[in-house]
């Protein structure tokens, strides 16, 4: 609530200075329905109200924008979100230096389903997971035009809370409800402080060719948590037990681990699409491990070295293909390719680091190009490494007038679980359904 | 002195004969040029952009942009267009920086993934916004992009006119154009596109020439271009107002990095 204010107030002291707003927005009645999982506990289905507004106002050098969104479900409260997406201030000054300071949601990423370059927002966890909704982050930033591009220089001080999904949602939730978020300080793993210092820099070429860039980021790393708990220990049950080593604590906690991150992106053109690459390198800061209750619950005997998680180094490479096909009836077809892999990590380590860790995704994006702009996609993302984890997606979208669209997608999560305990897409086996939005733009 | 007479007698005998020997192709490139001349020292453009679709039955659909053009010195010309309707894509930004040589670079602000897009030149026969304009059609102009070739005189609407055709000299959604150029304001009043099977695909009329003052040199720019597709019947209709010529924007303005804001 106080960084709302906060914005709010960024926002309207900067109508001191202004005198040409402009405004718009949209209302979306959501409604999702997922595949019966047999458990109370969960919500099969929701119903709700989005809205977002976004209001600018430019004049010269200097820029000034509030974007924010809202969802509220009839269903699930846990799905309540309240958040500013962008909320800044901005001038540019001379030689083409521009500031900037506020809450900005960014995207550095060019692929579709795989984003090792899109990691500096905090994420809400419910909903599709190759495109999460993002929350604004608190930013400091100075962008200088060097060579054909941008140098830039970003200060963060603030971690955002994540939106983790309730334990009513069917995506994540699974009828737990997630304690936390945390950011581990070192070897403290209890800490609630959110003013955390976050840097980054990144420079941006724009050459006949393609585009190129490279980052480095100090920062608390969003898209590898730990799930478990810190508090654990060994504990004395006296004769004949012995000594345990167990939680103190059973409720899952979601850590984030502060740490470097080094990585770079290509778009690079040929005669009919656009070859992408991201890769990335990350280092995460010495940490306390975390205890793994998920393992726990299925095997209280486990060792304890299997029991303890921790983040290690690992890299991250995405490459992809986007190839367009023009039909003579004037409409277009774009085939989509994009294959991810975790490097310098085990089988088992990448299987507990990331859903995504070595998966191809393929696409078929059919636009009709006509007035009300009717576009179809199917795709689908599948596991290379584990078998048969698939998730399949088929959307629809047209617009029904200048300012109604319907958009409509049919998901299916393929992946029953093999295991002793669910890992990658098996978490998410039972969650497919359908969506149905209706958005009024204004 | 006789001698004298007679090199010039003898030049201006060459200087004529070249002039009746100057090929269609010759005289095609030549009147191309004076286009170009007749339009260079713009400086800069903006105006408000207005496309209406016609479907075959007669139904209309409204498009609007805000558009800027700044005139480069030693390549093509820079523009941005800036949607604003349908809602959905308001805020959508397309910036292209057209070059003399090779293909133009674009890109694509999409402000719903915050993501800047690189453009493959393969889009450039694809349909802009649904409409009956290609990105072809609305993009670099640049001469040398095209080989020319004068095929006629003629009249249109008692306005003496050249008439040309134009082959892209690279990849292109049209086997030929043929232009019909206004001789006293050298600026094409009507274009045929002929498709990749050599047959008439769409008709476009640029109507309502409205004129500018620049540093003292007058430019003429057509304030409608009306495009008929010929085989399904569809049209569209591209309208500016609010235009303004002699505009010094600043080039920061068509870098990548504006598109974000």
């Amino acid at each position: 609530m106080k960084i709302f204010t906060l914005g709010l107030l960024i926002f309207f002291l900067s109508f001191g200075v202004s005198a040409e707003v402009s405004s718009f927005g949209e209302l979306a009645l959501e409604s999702r329905v997922f595949k019966d999982d047999n458990n109370s506990d969960t919500q099969d289905w929701g119903l709700g109200a989005y809205s977002q507004l976004e209001v600018n106002y430019q004049s010269g050098a200097y820029s000034h924008v509030f974007r924010g969104t809202a969802r509220v479900d009839r269903k699930d409260q846990g799905r309540n979100f309240v958040t500013f997406e962008d909320a800044y201030l901005s001038a540019r000054i001379g030689g083409g230096i521009k500031l900037l300071a506020g809450y900005k949601i960014f995207n550095w990423s060019a692929t579709e389903a795989f984003h090792s370059a899109d990691q500096l927002n905090s994420r809400n966890y419910d909903g599709e997971l190759e495109n999460l909704e993002k929350k604004g982050e608190l930013t400091v930033e100075a962008e200088f035009p060097v060579h054909r591009g941008t140098f830039s220089l970003y200060y963060f001080p603030r971690f955002e809370d994540p939106q983790l999904p309730s334990s009513r949602s069917r995506i994540g939730g699974a009828g737990i409800d997630l304690g936390g978020p945390s950011v581990v300080d070192g070897m403290d793993a209890n800490s609630n402080e959110r003013w955390v210092d976050q840097f980054g820099l990144r420079t941006v070429q724009y050459l006949d060719w393609g585009d190129l860039s490279a980052y480095a980021l100090k920062h608390v790393n969003r898209n590898y948590p730990l799930i478990g708990t810190h508090q654990y220990g060994d504990q004395d049950l006296g004769f004949p037990f012995g000594s345990v080593f167990l939680p103190f604590d059973e409720t899952p906690t979601t850590y984030y681990l502060p740490g470097w991150q080094y990585g770079a992106t290509a778009q690079i053109l040929t005669d009919s699409g656009v070859l992408k690459f991201e890769g990335a390198y990350y280092k995460f800061d010495e940490h306390k491990p975390i205890f793994d209750l998920a393992l726990y619950d299925k095997n209280s005997q486990a060792a304890k070295e299997d029991l303890l998680q921790e983040r290690d180094e690992h890299g991250e490479v995405v490459i992809g293909y986007e190839h367009q096909l023009f039909h003579d009836n004037g409409t277009q077809s774009t085939l989509l390719f994009e294959a991810v892999t975790l490097l310098g990590l085990n089988k088992e380590e990448r299987a507990a680091t990331s859903i995504f860790q070595r998966d191809v995704f393929l696409g078929y994006r059919f636009a009709f190009n006509d007035t009300m702009g009717k576009e179809l996609l199917f795709s689908m993302i599948a596991d290379i490494e584990r078998s048969q984890e698939f998730l399949y997606n088929l959307s629809y979208t047209q617009r029904l007038s200048n300012s109604w669209k319907i958009e409509t997608s049919f998901r299916v999560y393929d992946a029953a679980q093999k295991g002793e305990f669910p890992q990658g897409l098996e978490t998410l086996d039972e969650a497919s359904g359908i969506n149905l939005t209706l958005t009024r733009f204004f | 002195m006789l001698r004298q007479l007679g090199l010039i007698f003898l030049g201006l005998f060459v200087f004529t004969f070249q002039l009746h020997a100057e090929t269609p192709e010759q005289k095609g490139l030549r009147i191309a040029k004076i286009m170009e001349e007749q339009n260079e020292g713009f400086i800069g453009d903006s105006s408000d952009m207005l496309m209406v679709l016609i479907d075959a039955h007669g139904s209309r659909v409204e498009r609007k942009m805000e558009g800027k053009v700044m005139e480069m010195d030693d390549d093509g010309d820079r523009s941005l267009l800036d949607f604003q309707s349908p809602l959905d894509v308001r805020g959508t930004k397309m910036l292209t920086w057209s070059h003399k040589d090779g293909n133009d670079d674009q890109w694509l602000y999409l402000p719903s993934v915050r993501r800047v897009k690189r453009i493959s030149s393969s889009g450039q026969s694809s349909s802009f916004l649904g409409s009956e304009f290609s990105f072809e059609d609305l993009g670099s102009q640049e001469i040398e992009k095209f080989k020319y070739k004068f095929l006629k005189d003629d009249k249109i609407d008692e306005h003496d006119v050249w008439v040309l055709e134009r082959t892209a000299k690279e990849s292109s959604g049209y086997s030929k154009q043929v232009m019909f150029v206004r001789r006293d304001i050298k600026a094409p009043i009507k274009i045929e596109y002929y498709d990749r099977r050599e047959e008439l695909l769409k008709i476009a009329e640029f109507k309502d020439f409205e004129k500018f003052k620049v540093n003292d040199k007058t430019f003429h720019r057509a304030s409608k271009i009306h495009m008929k597709n010929q085989q399904t019947r569809k049209e569209s209709i591209f309208e500016w107002s609010e235009r303004k010529l002699g505009v010094k924007h600043s080039k920061n303005d068509f870098e990548q990095r504006s598109l974000r804001q």
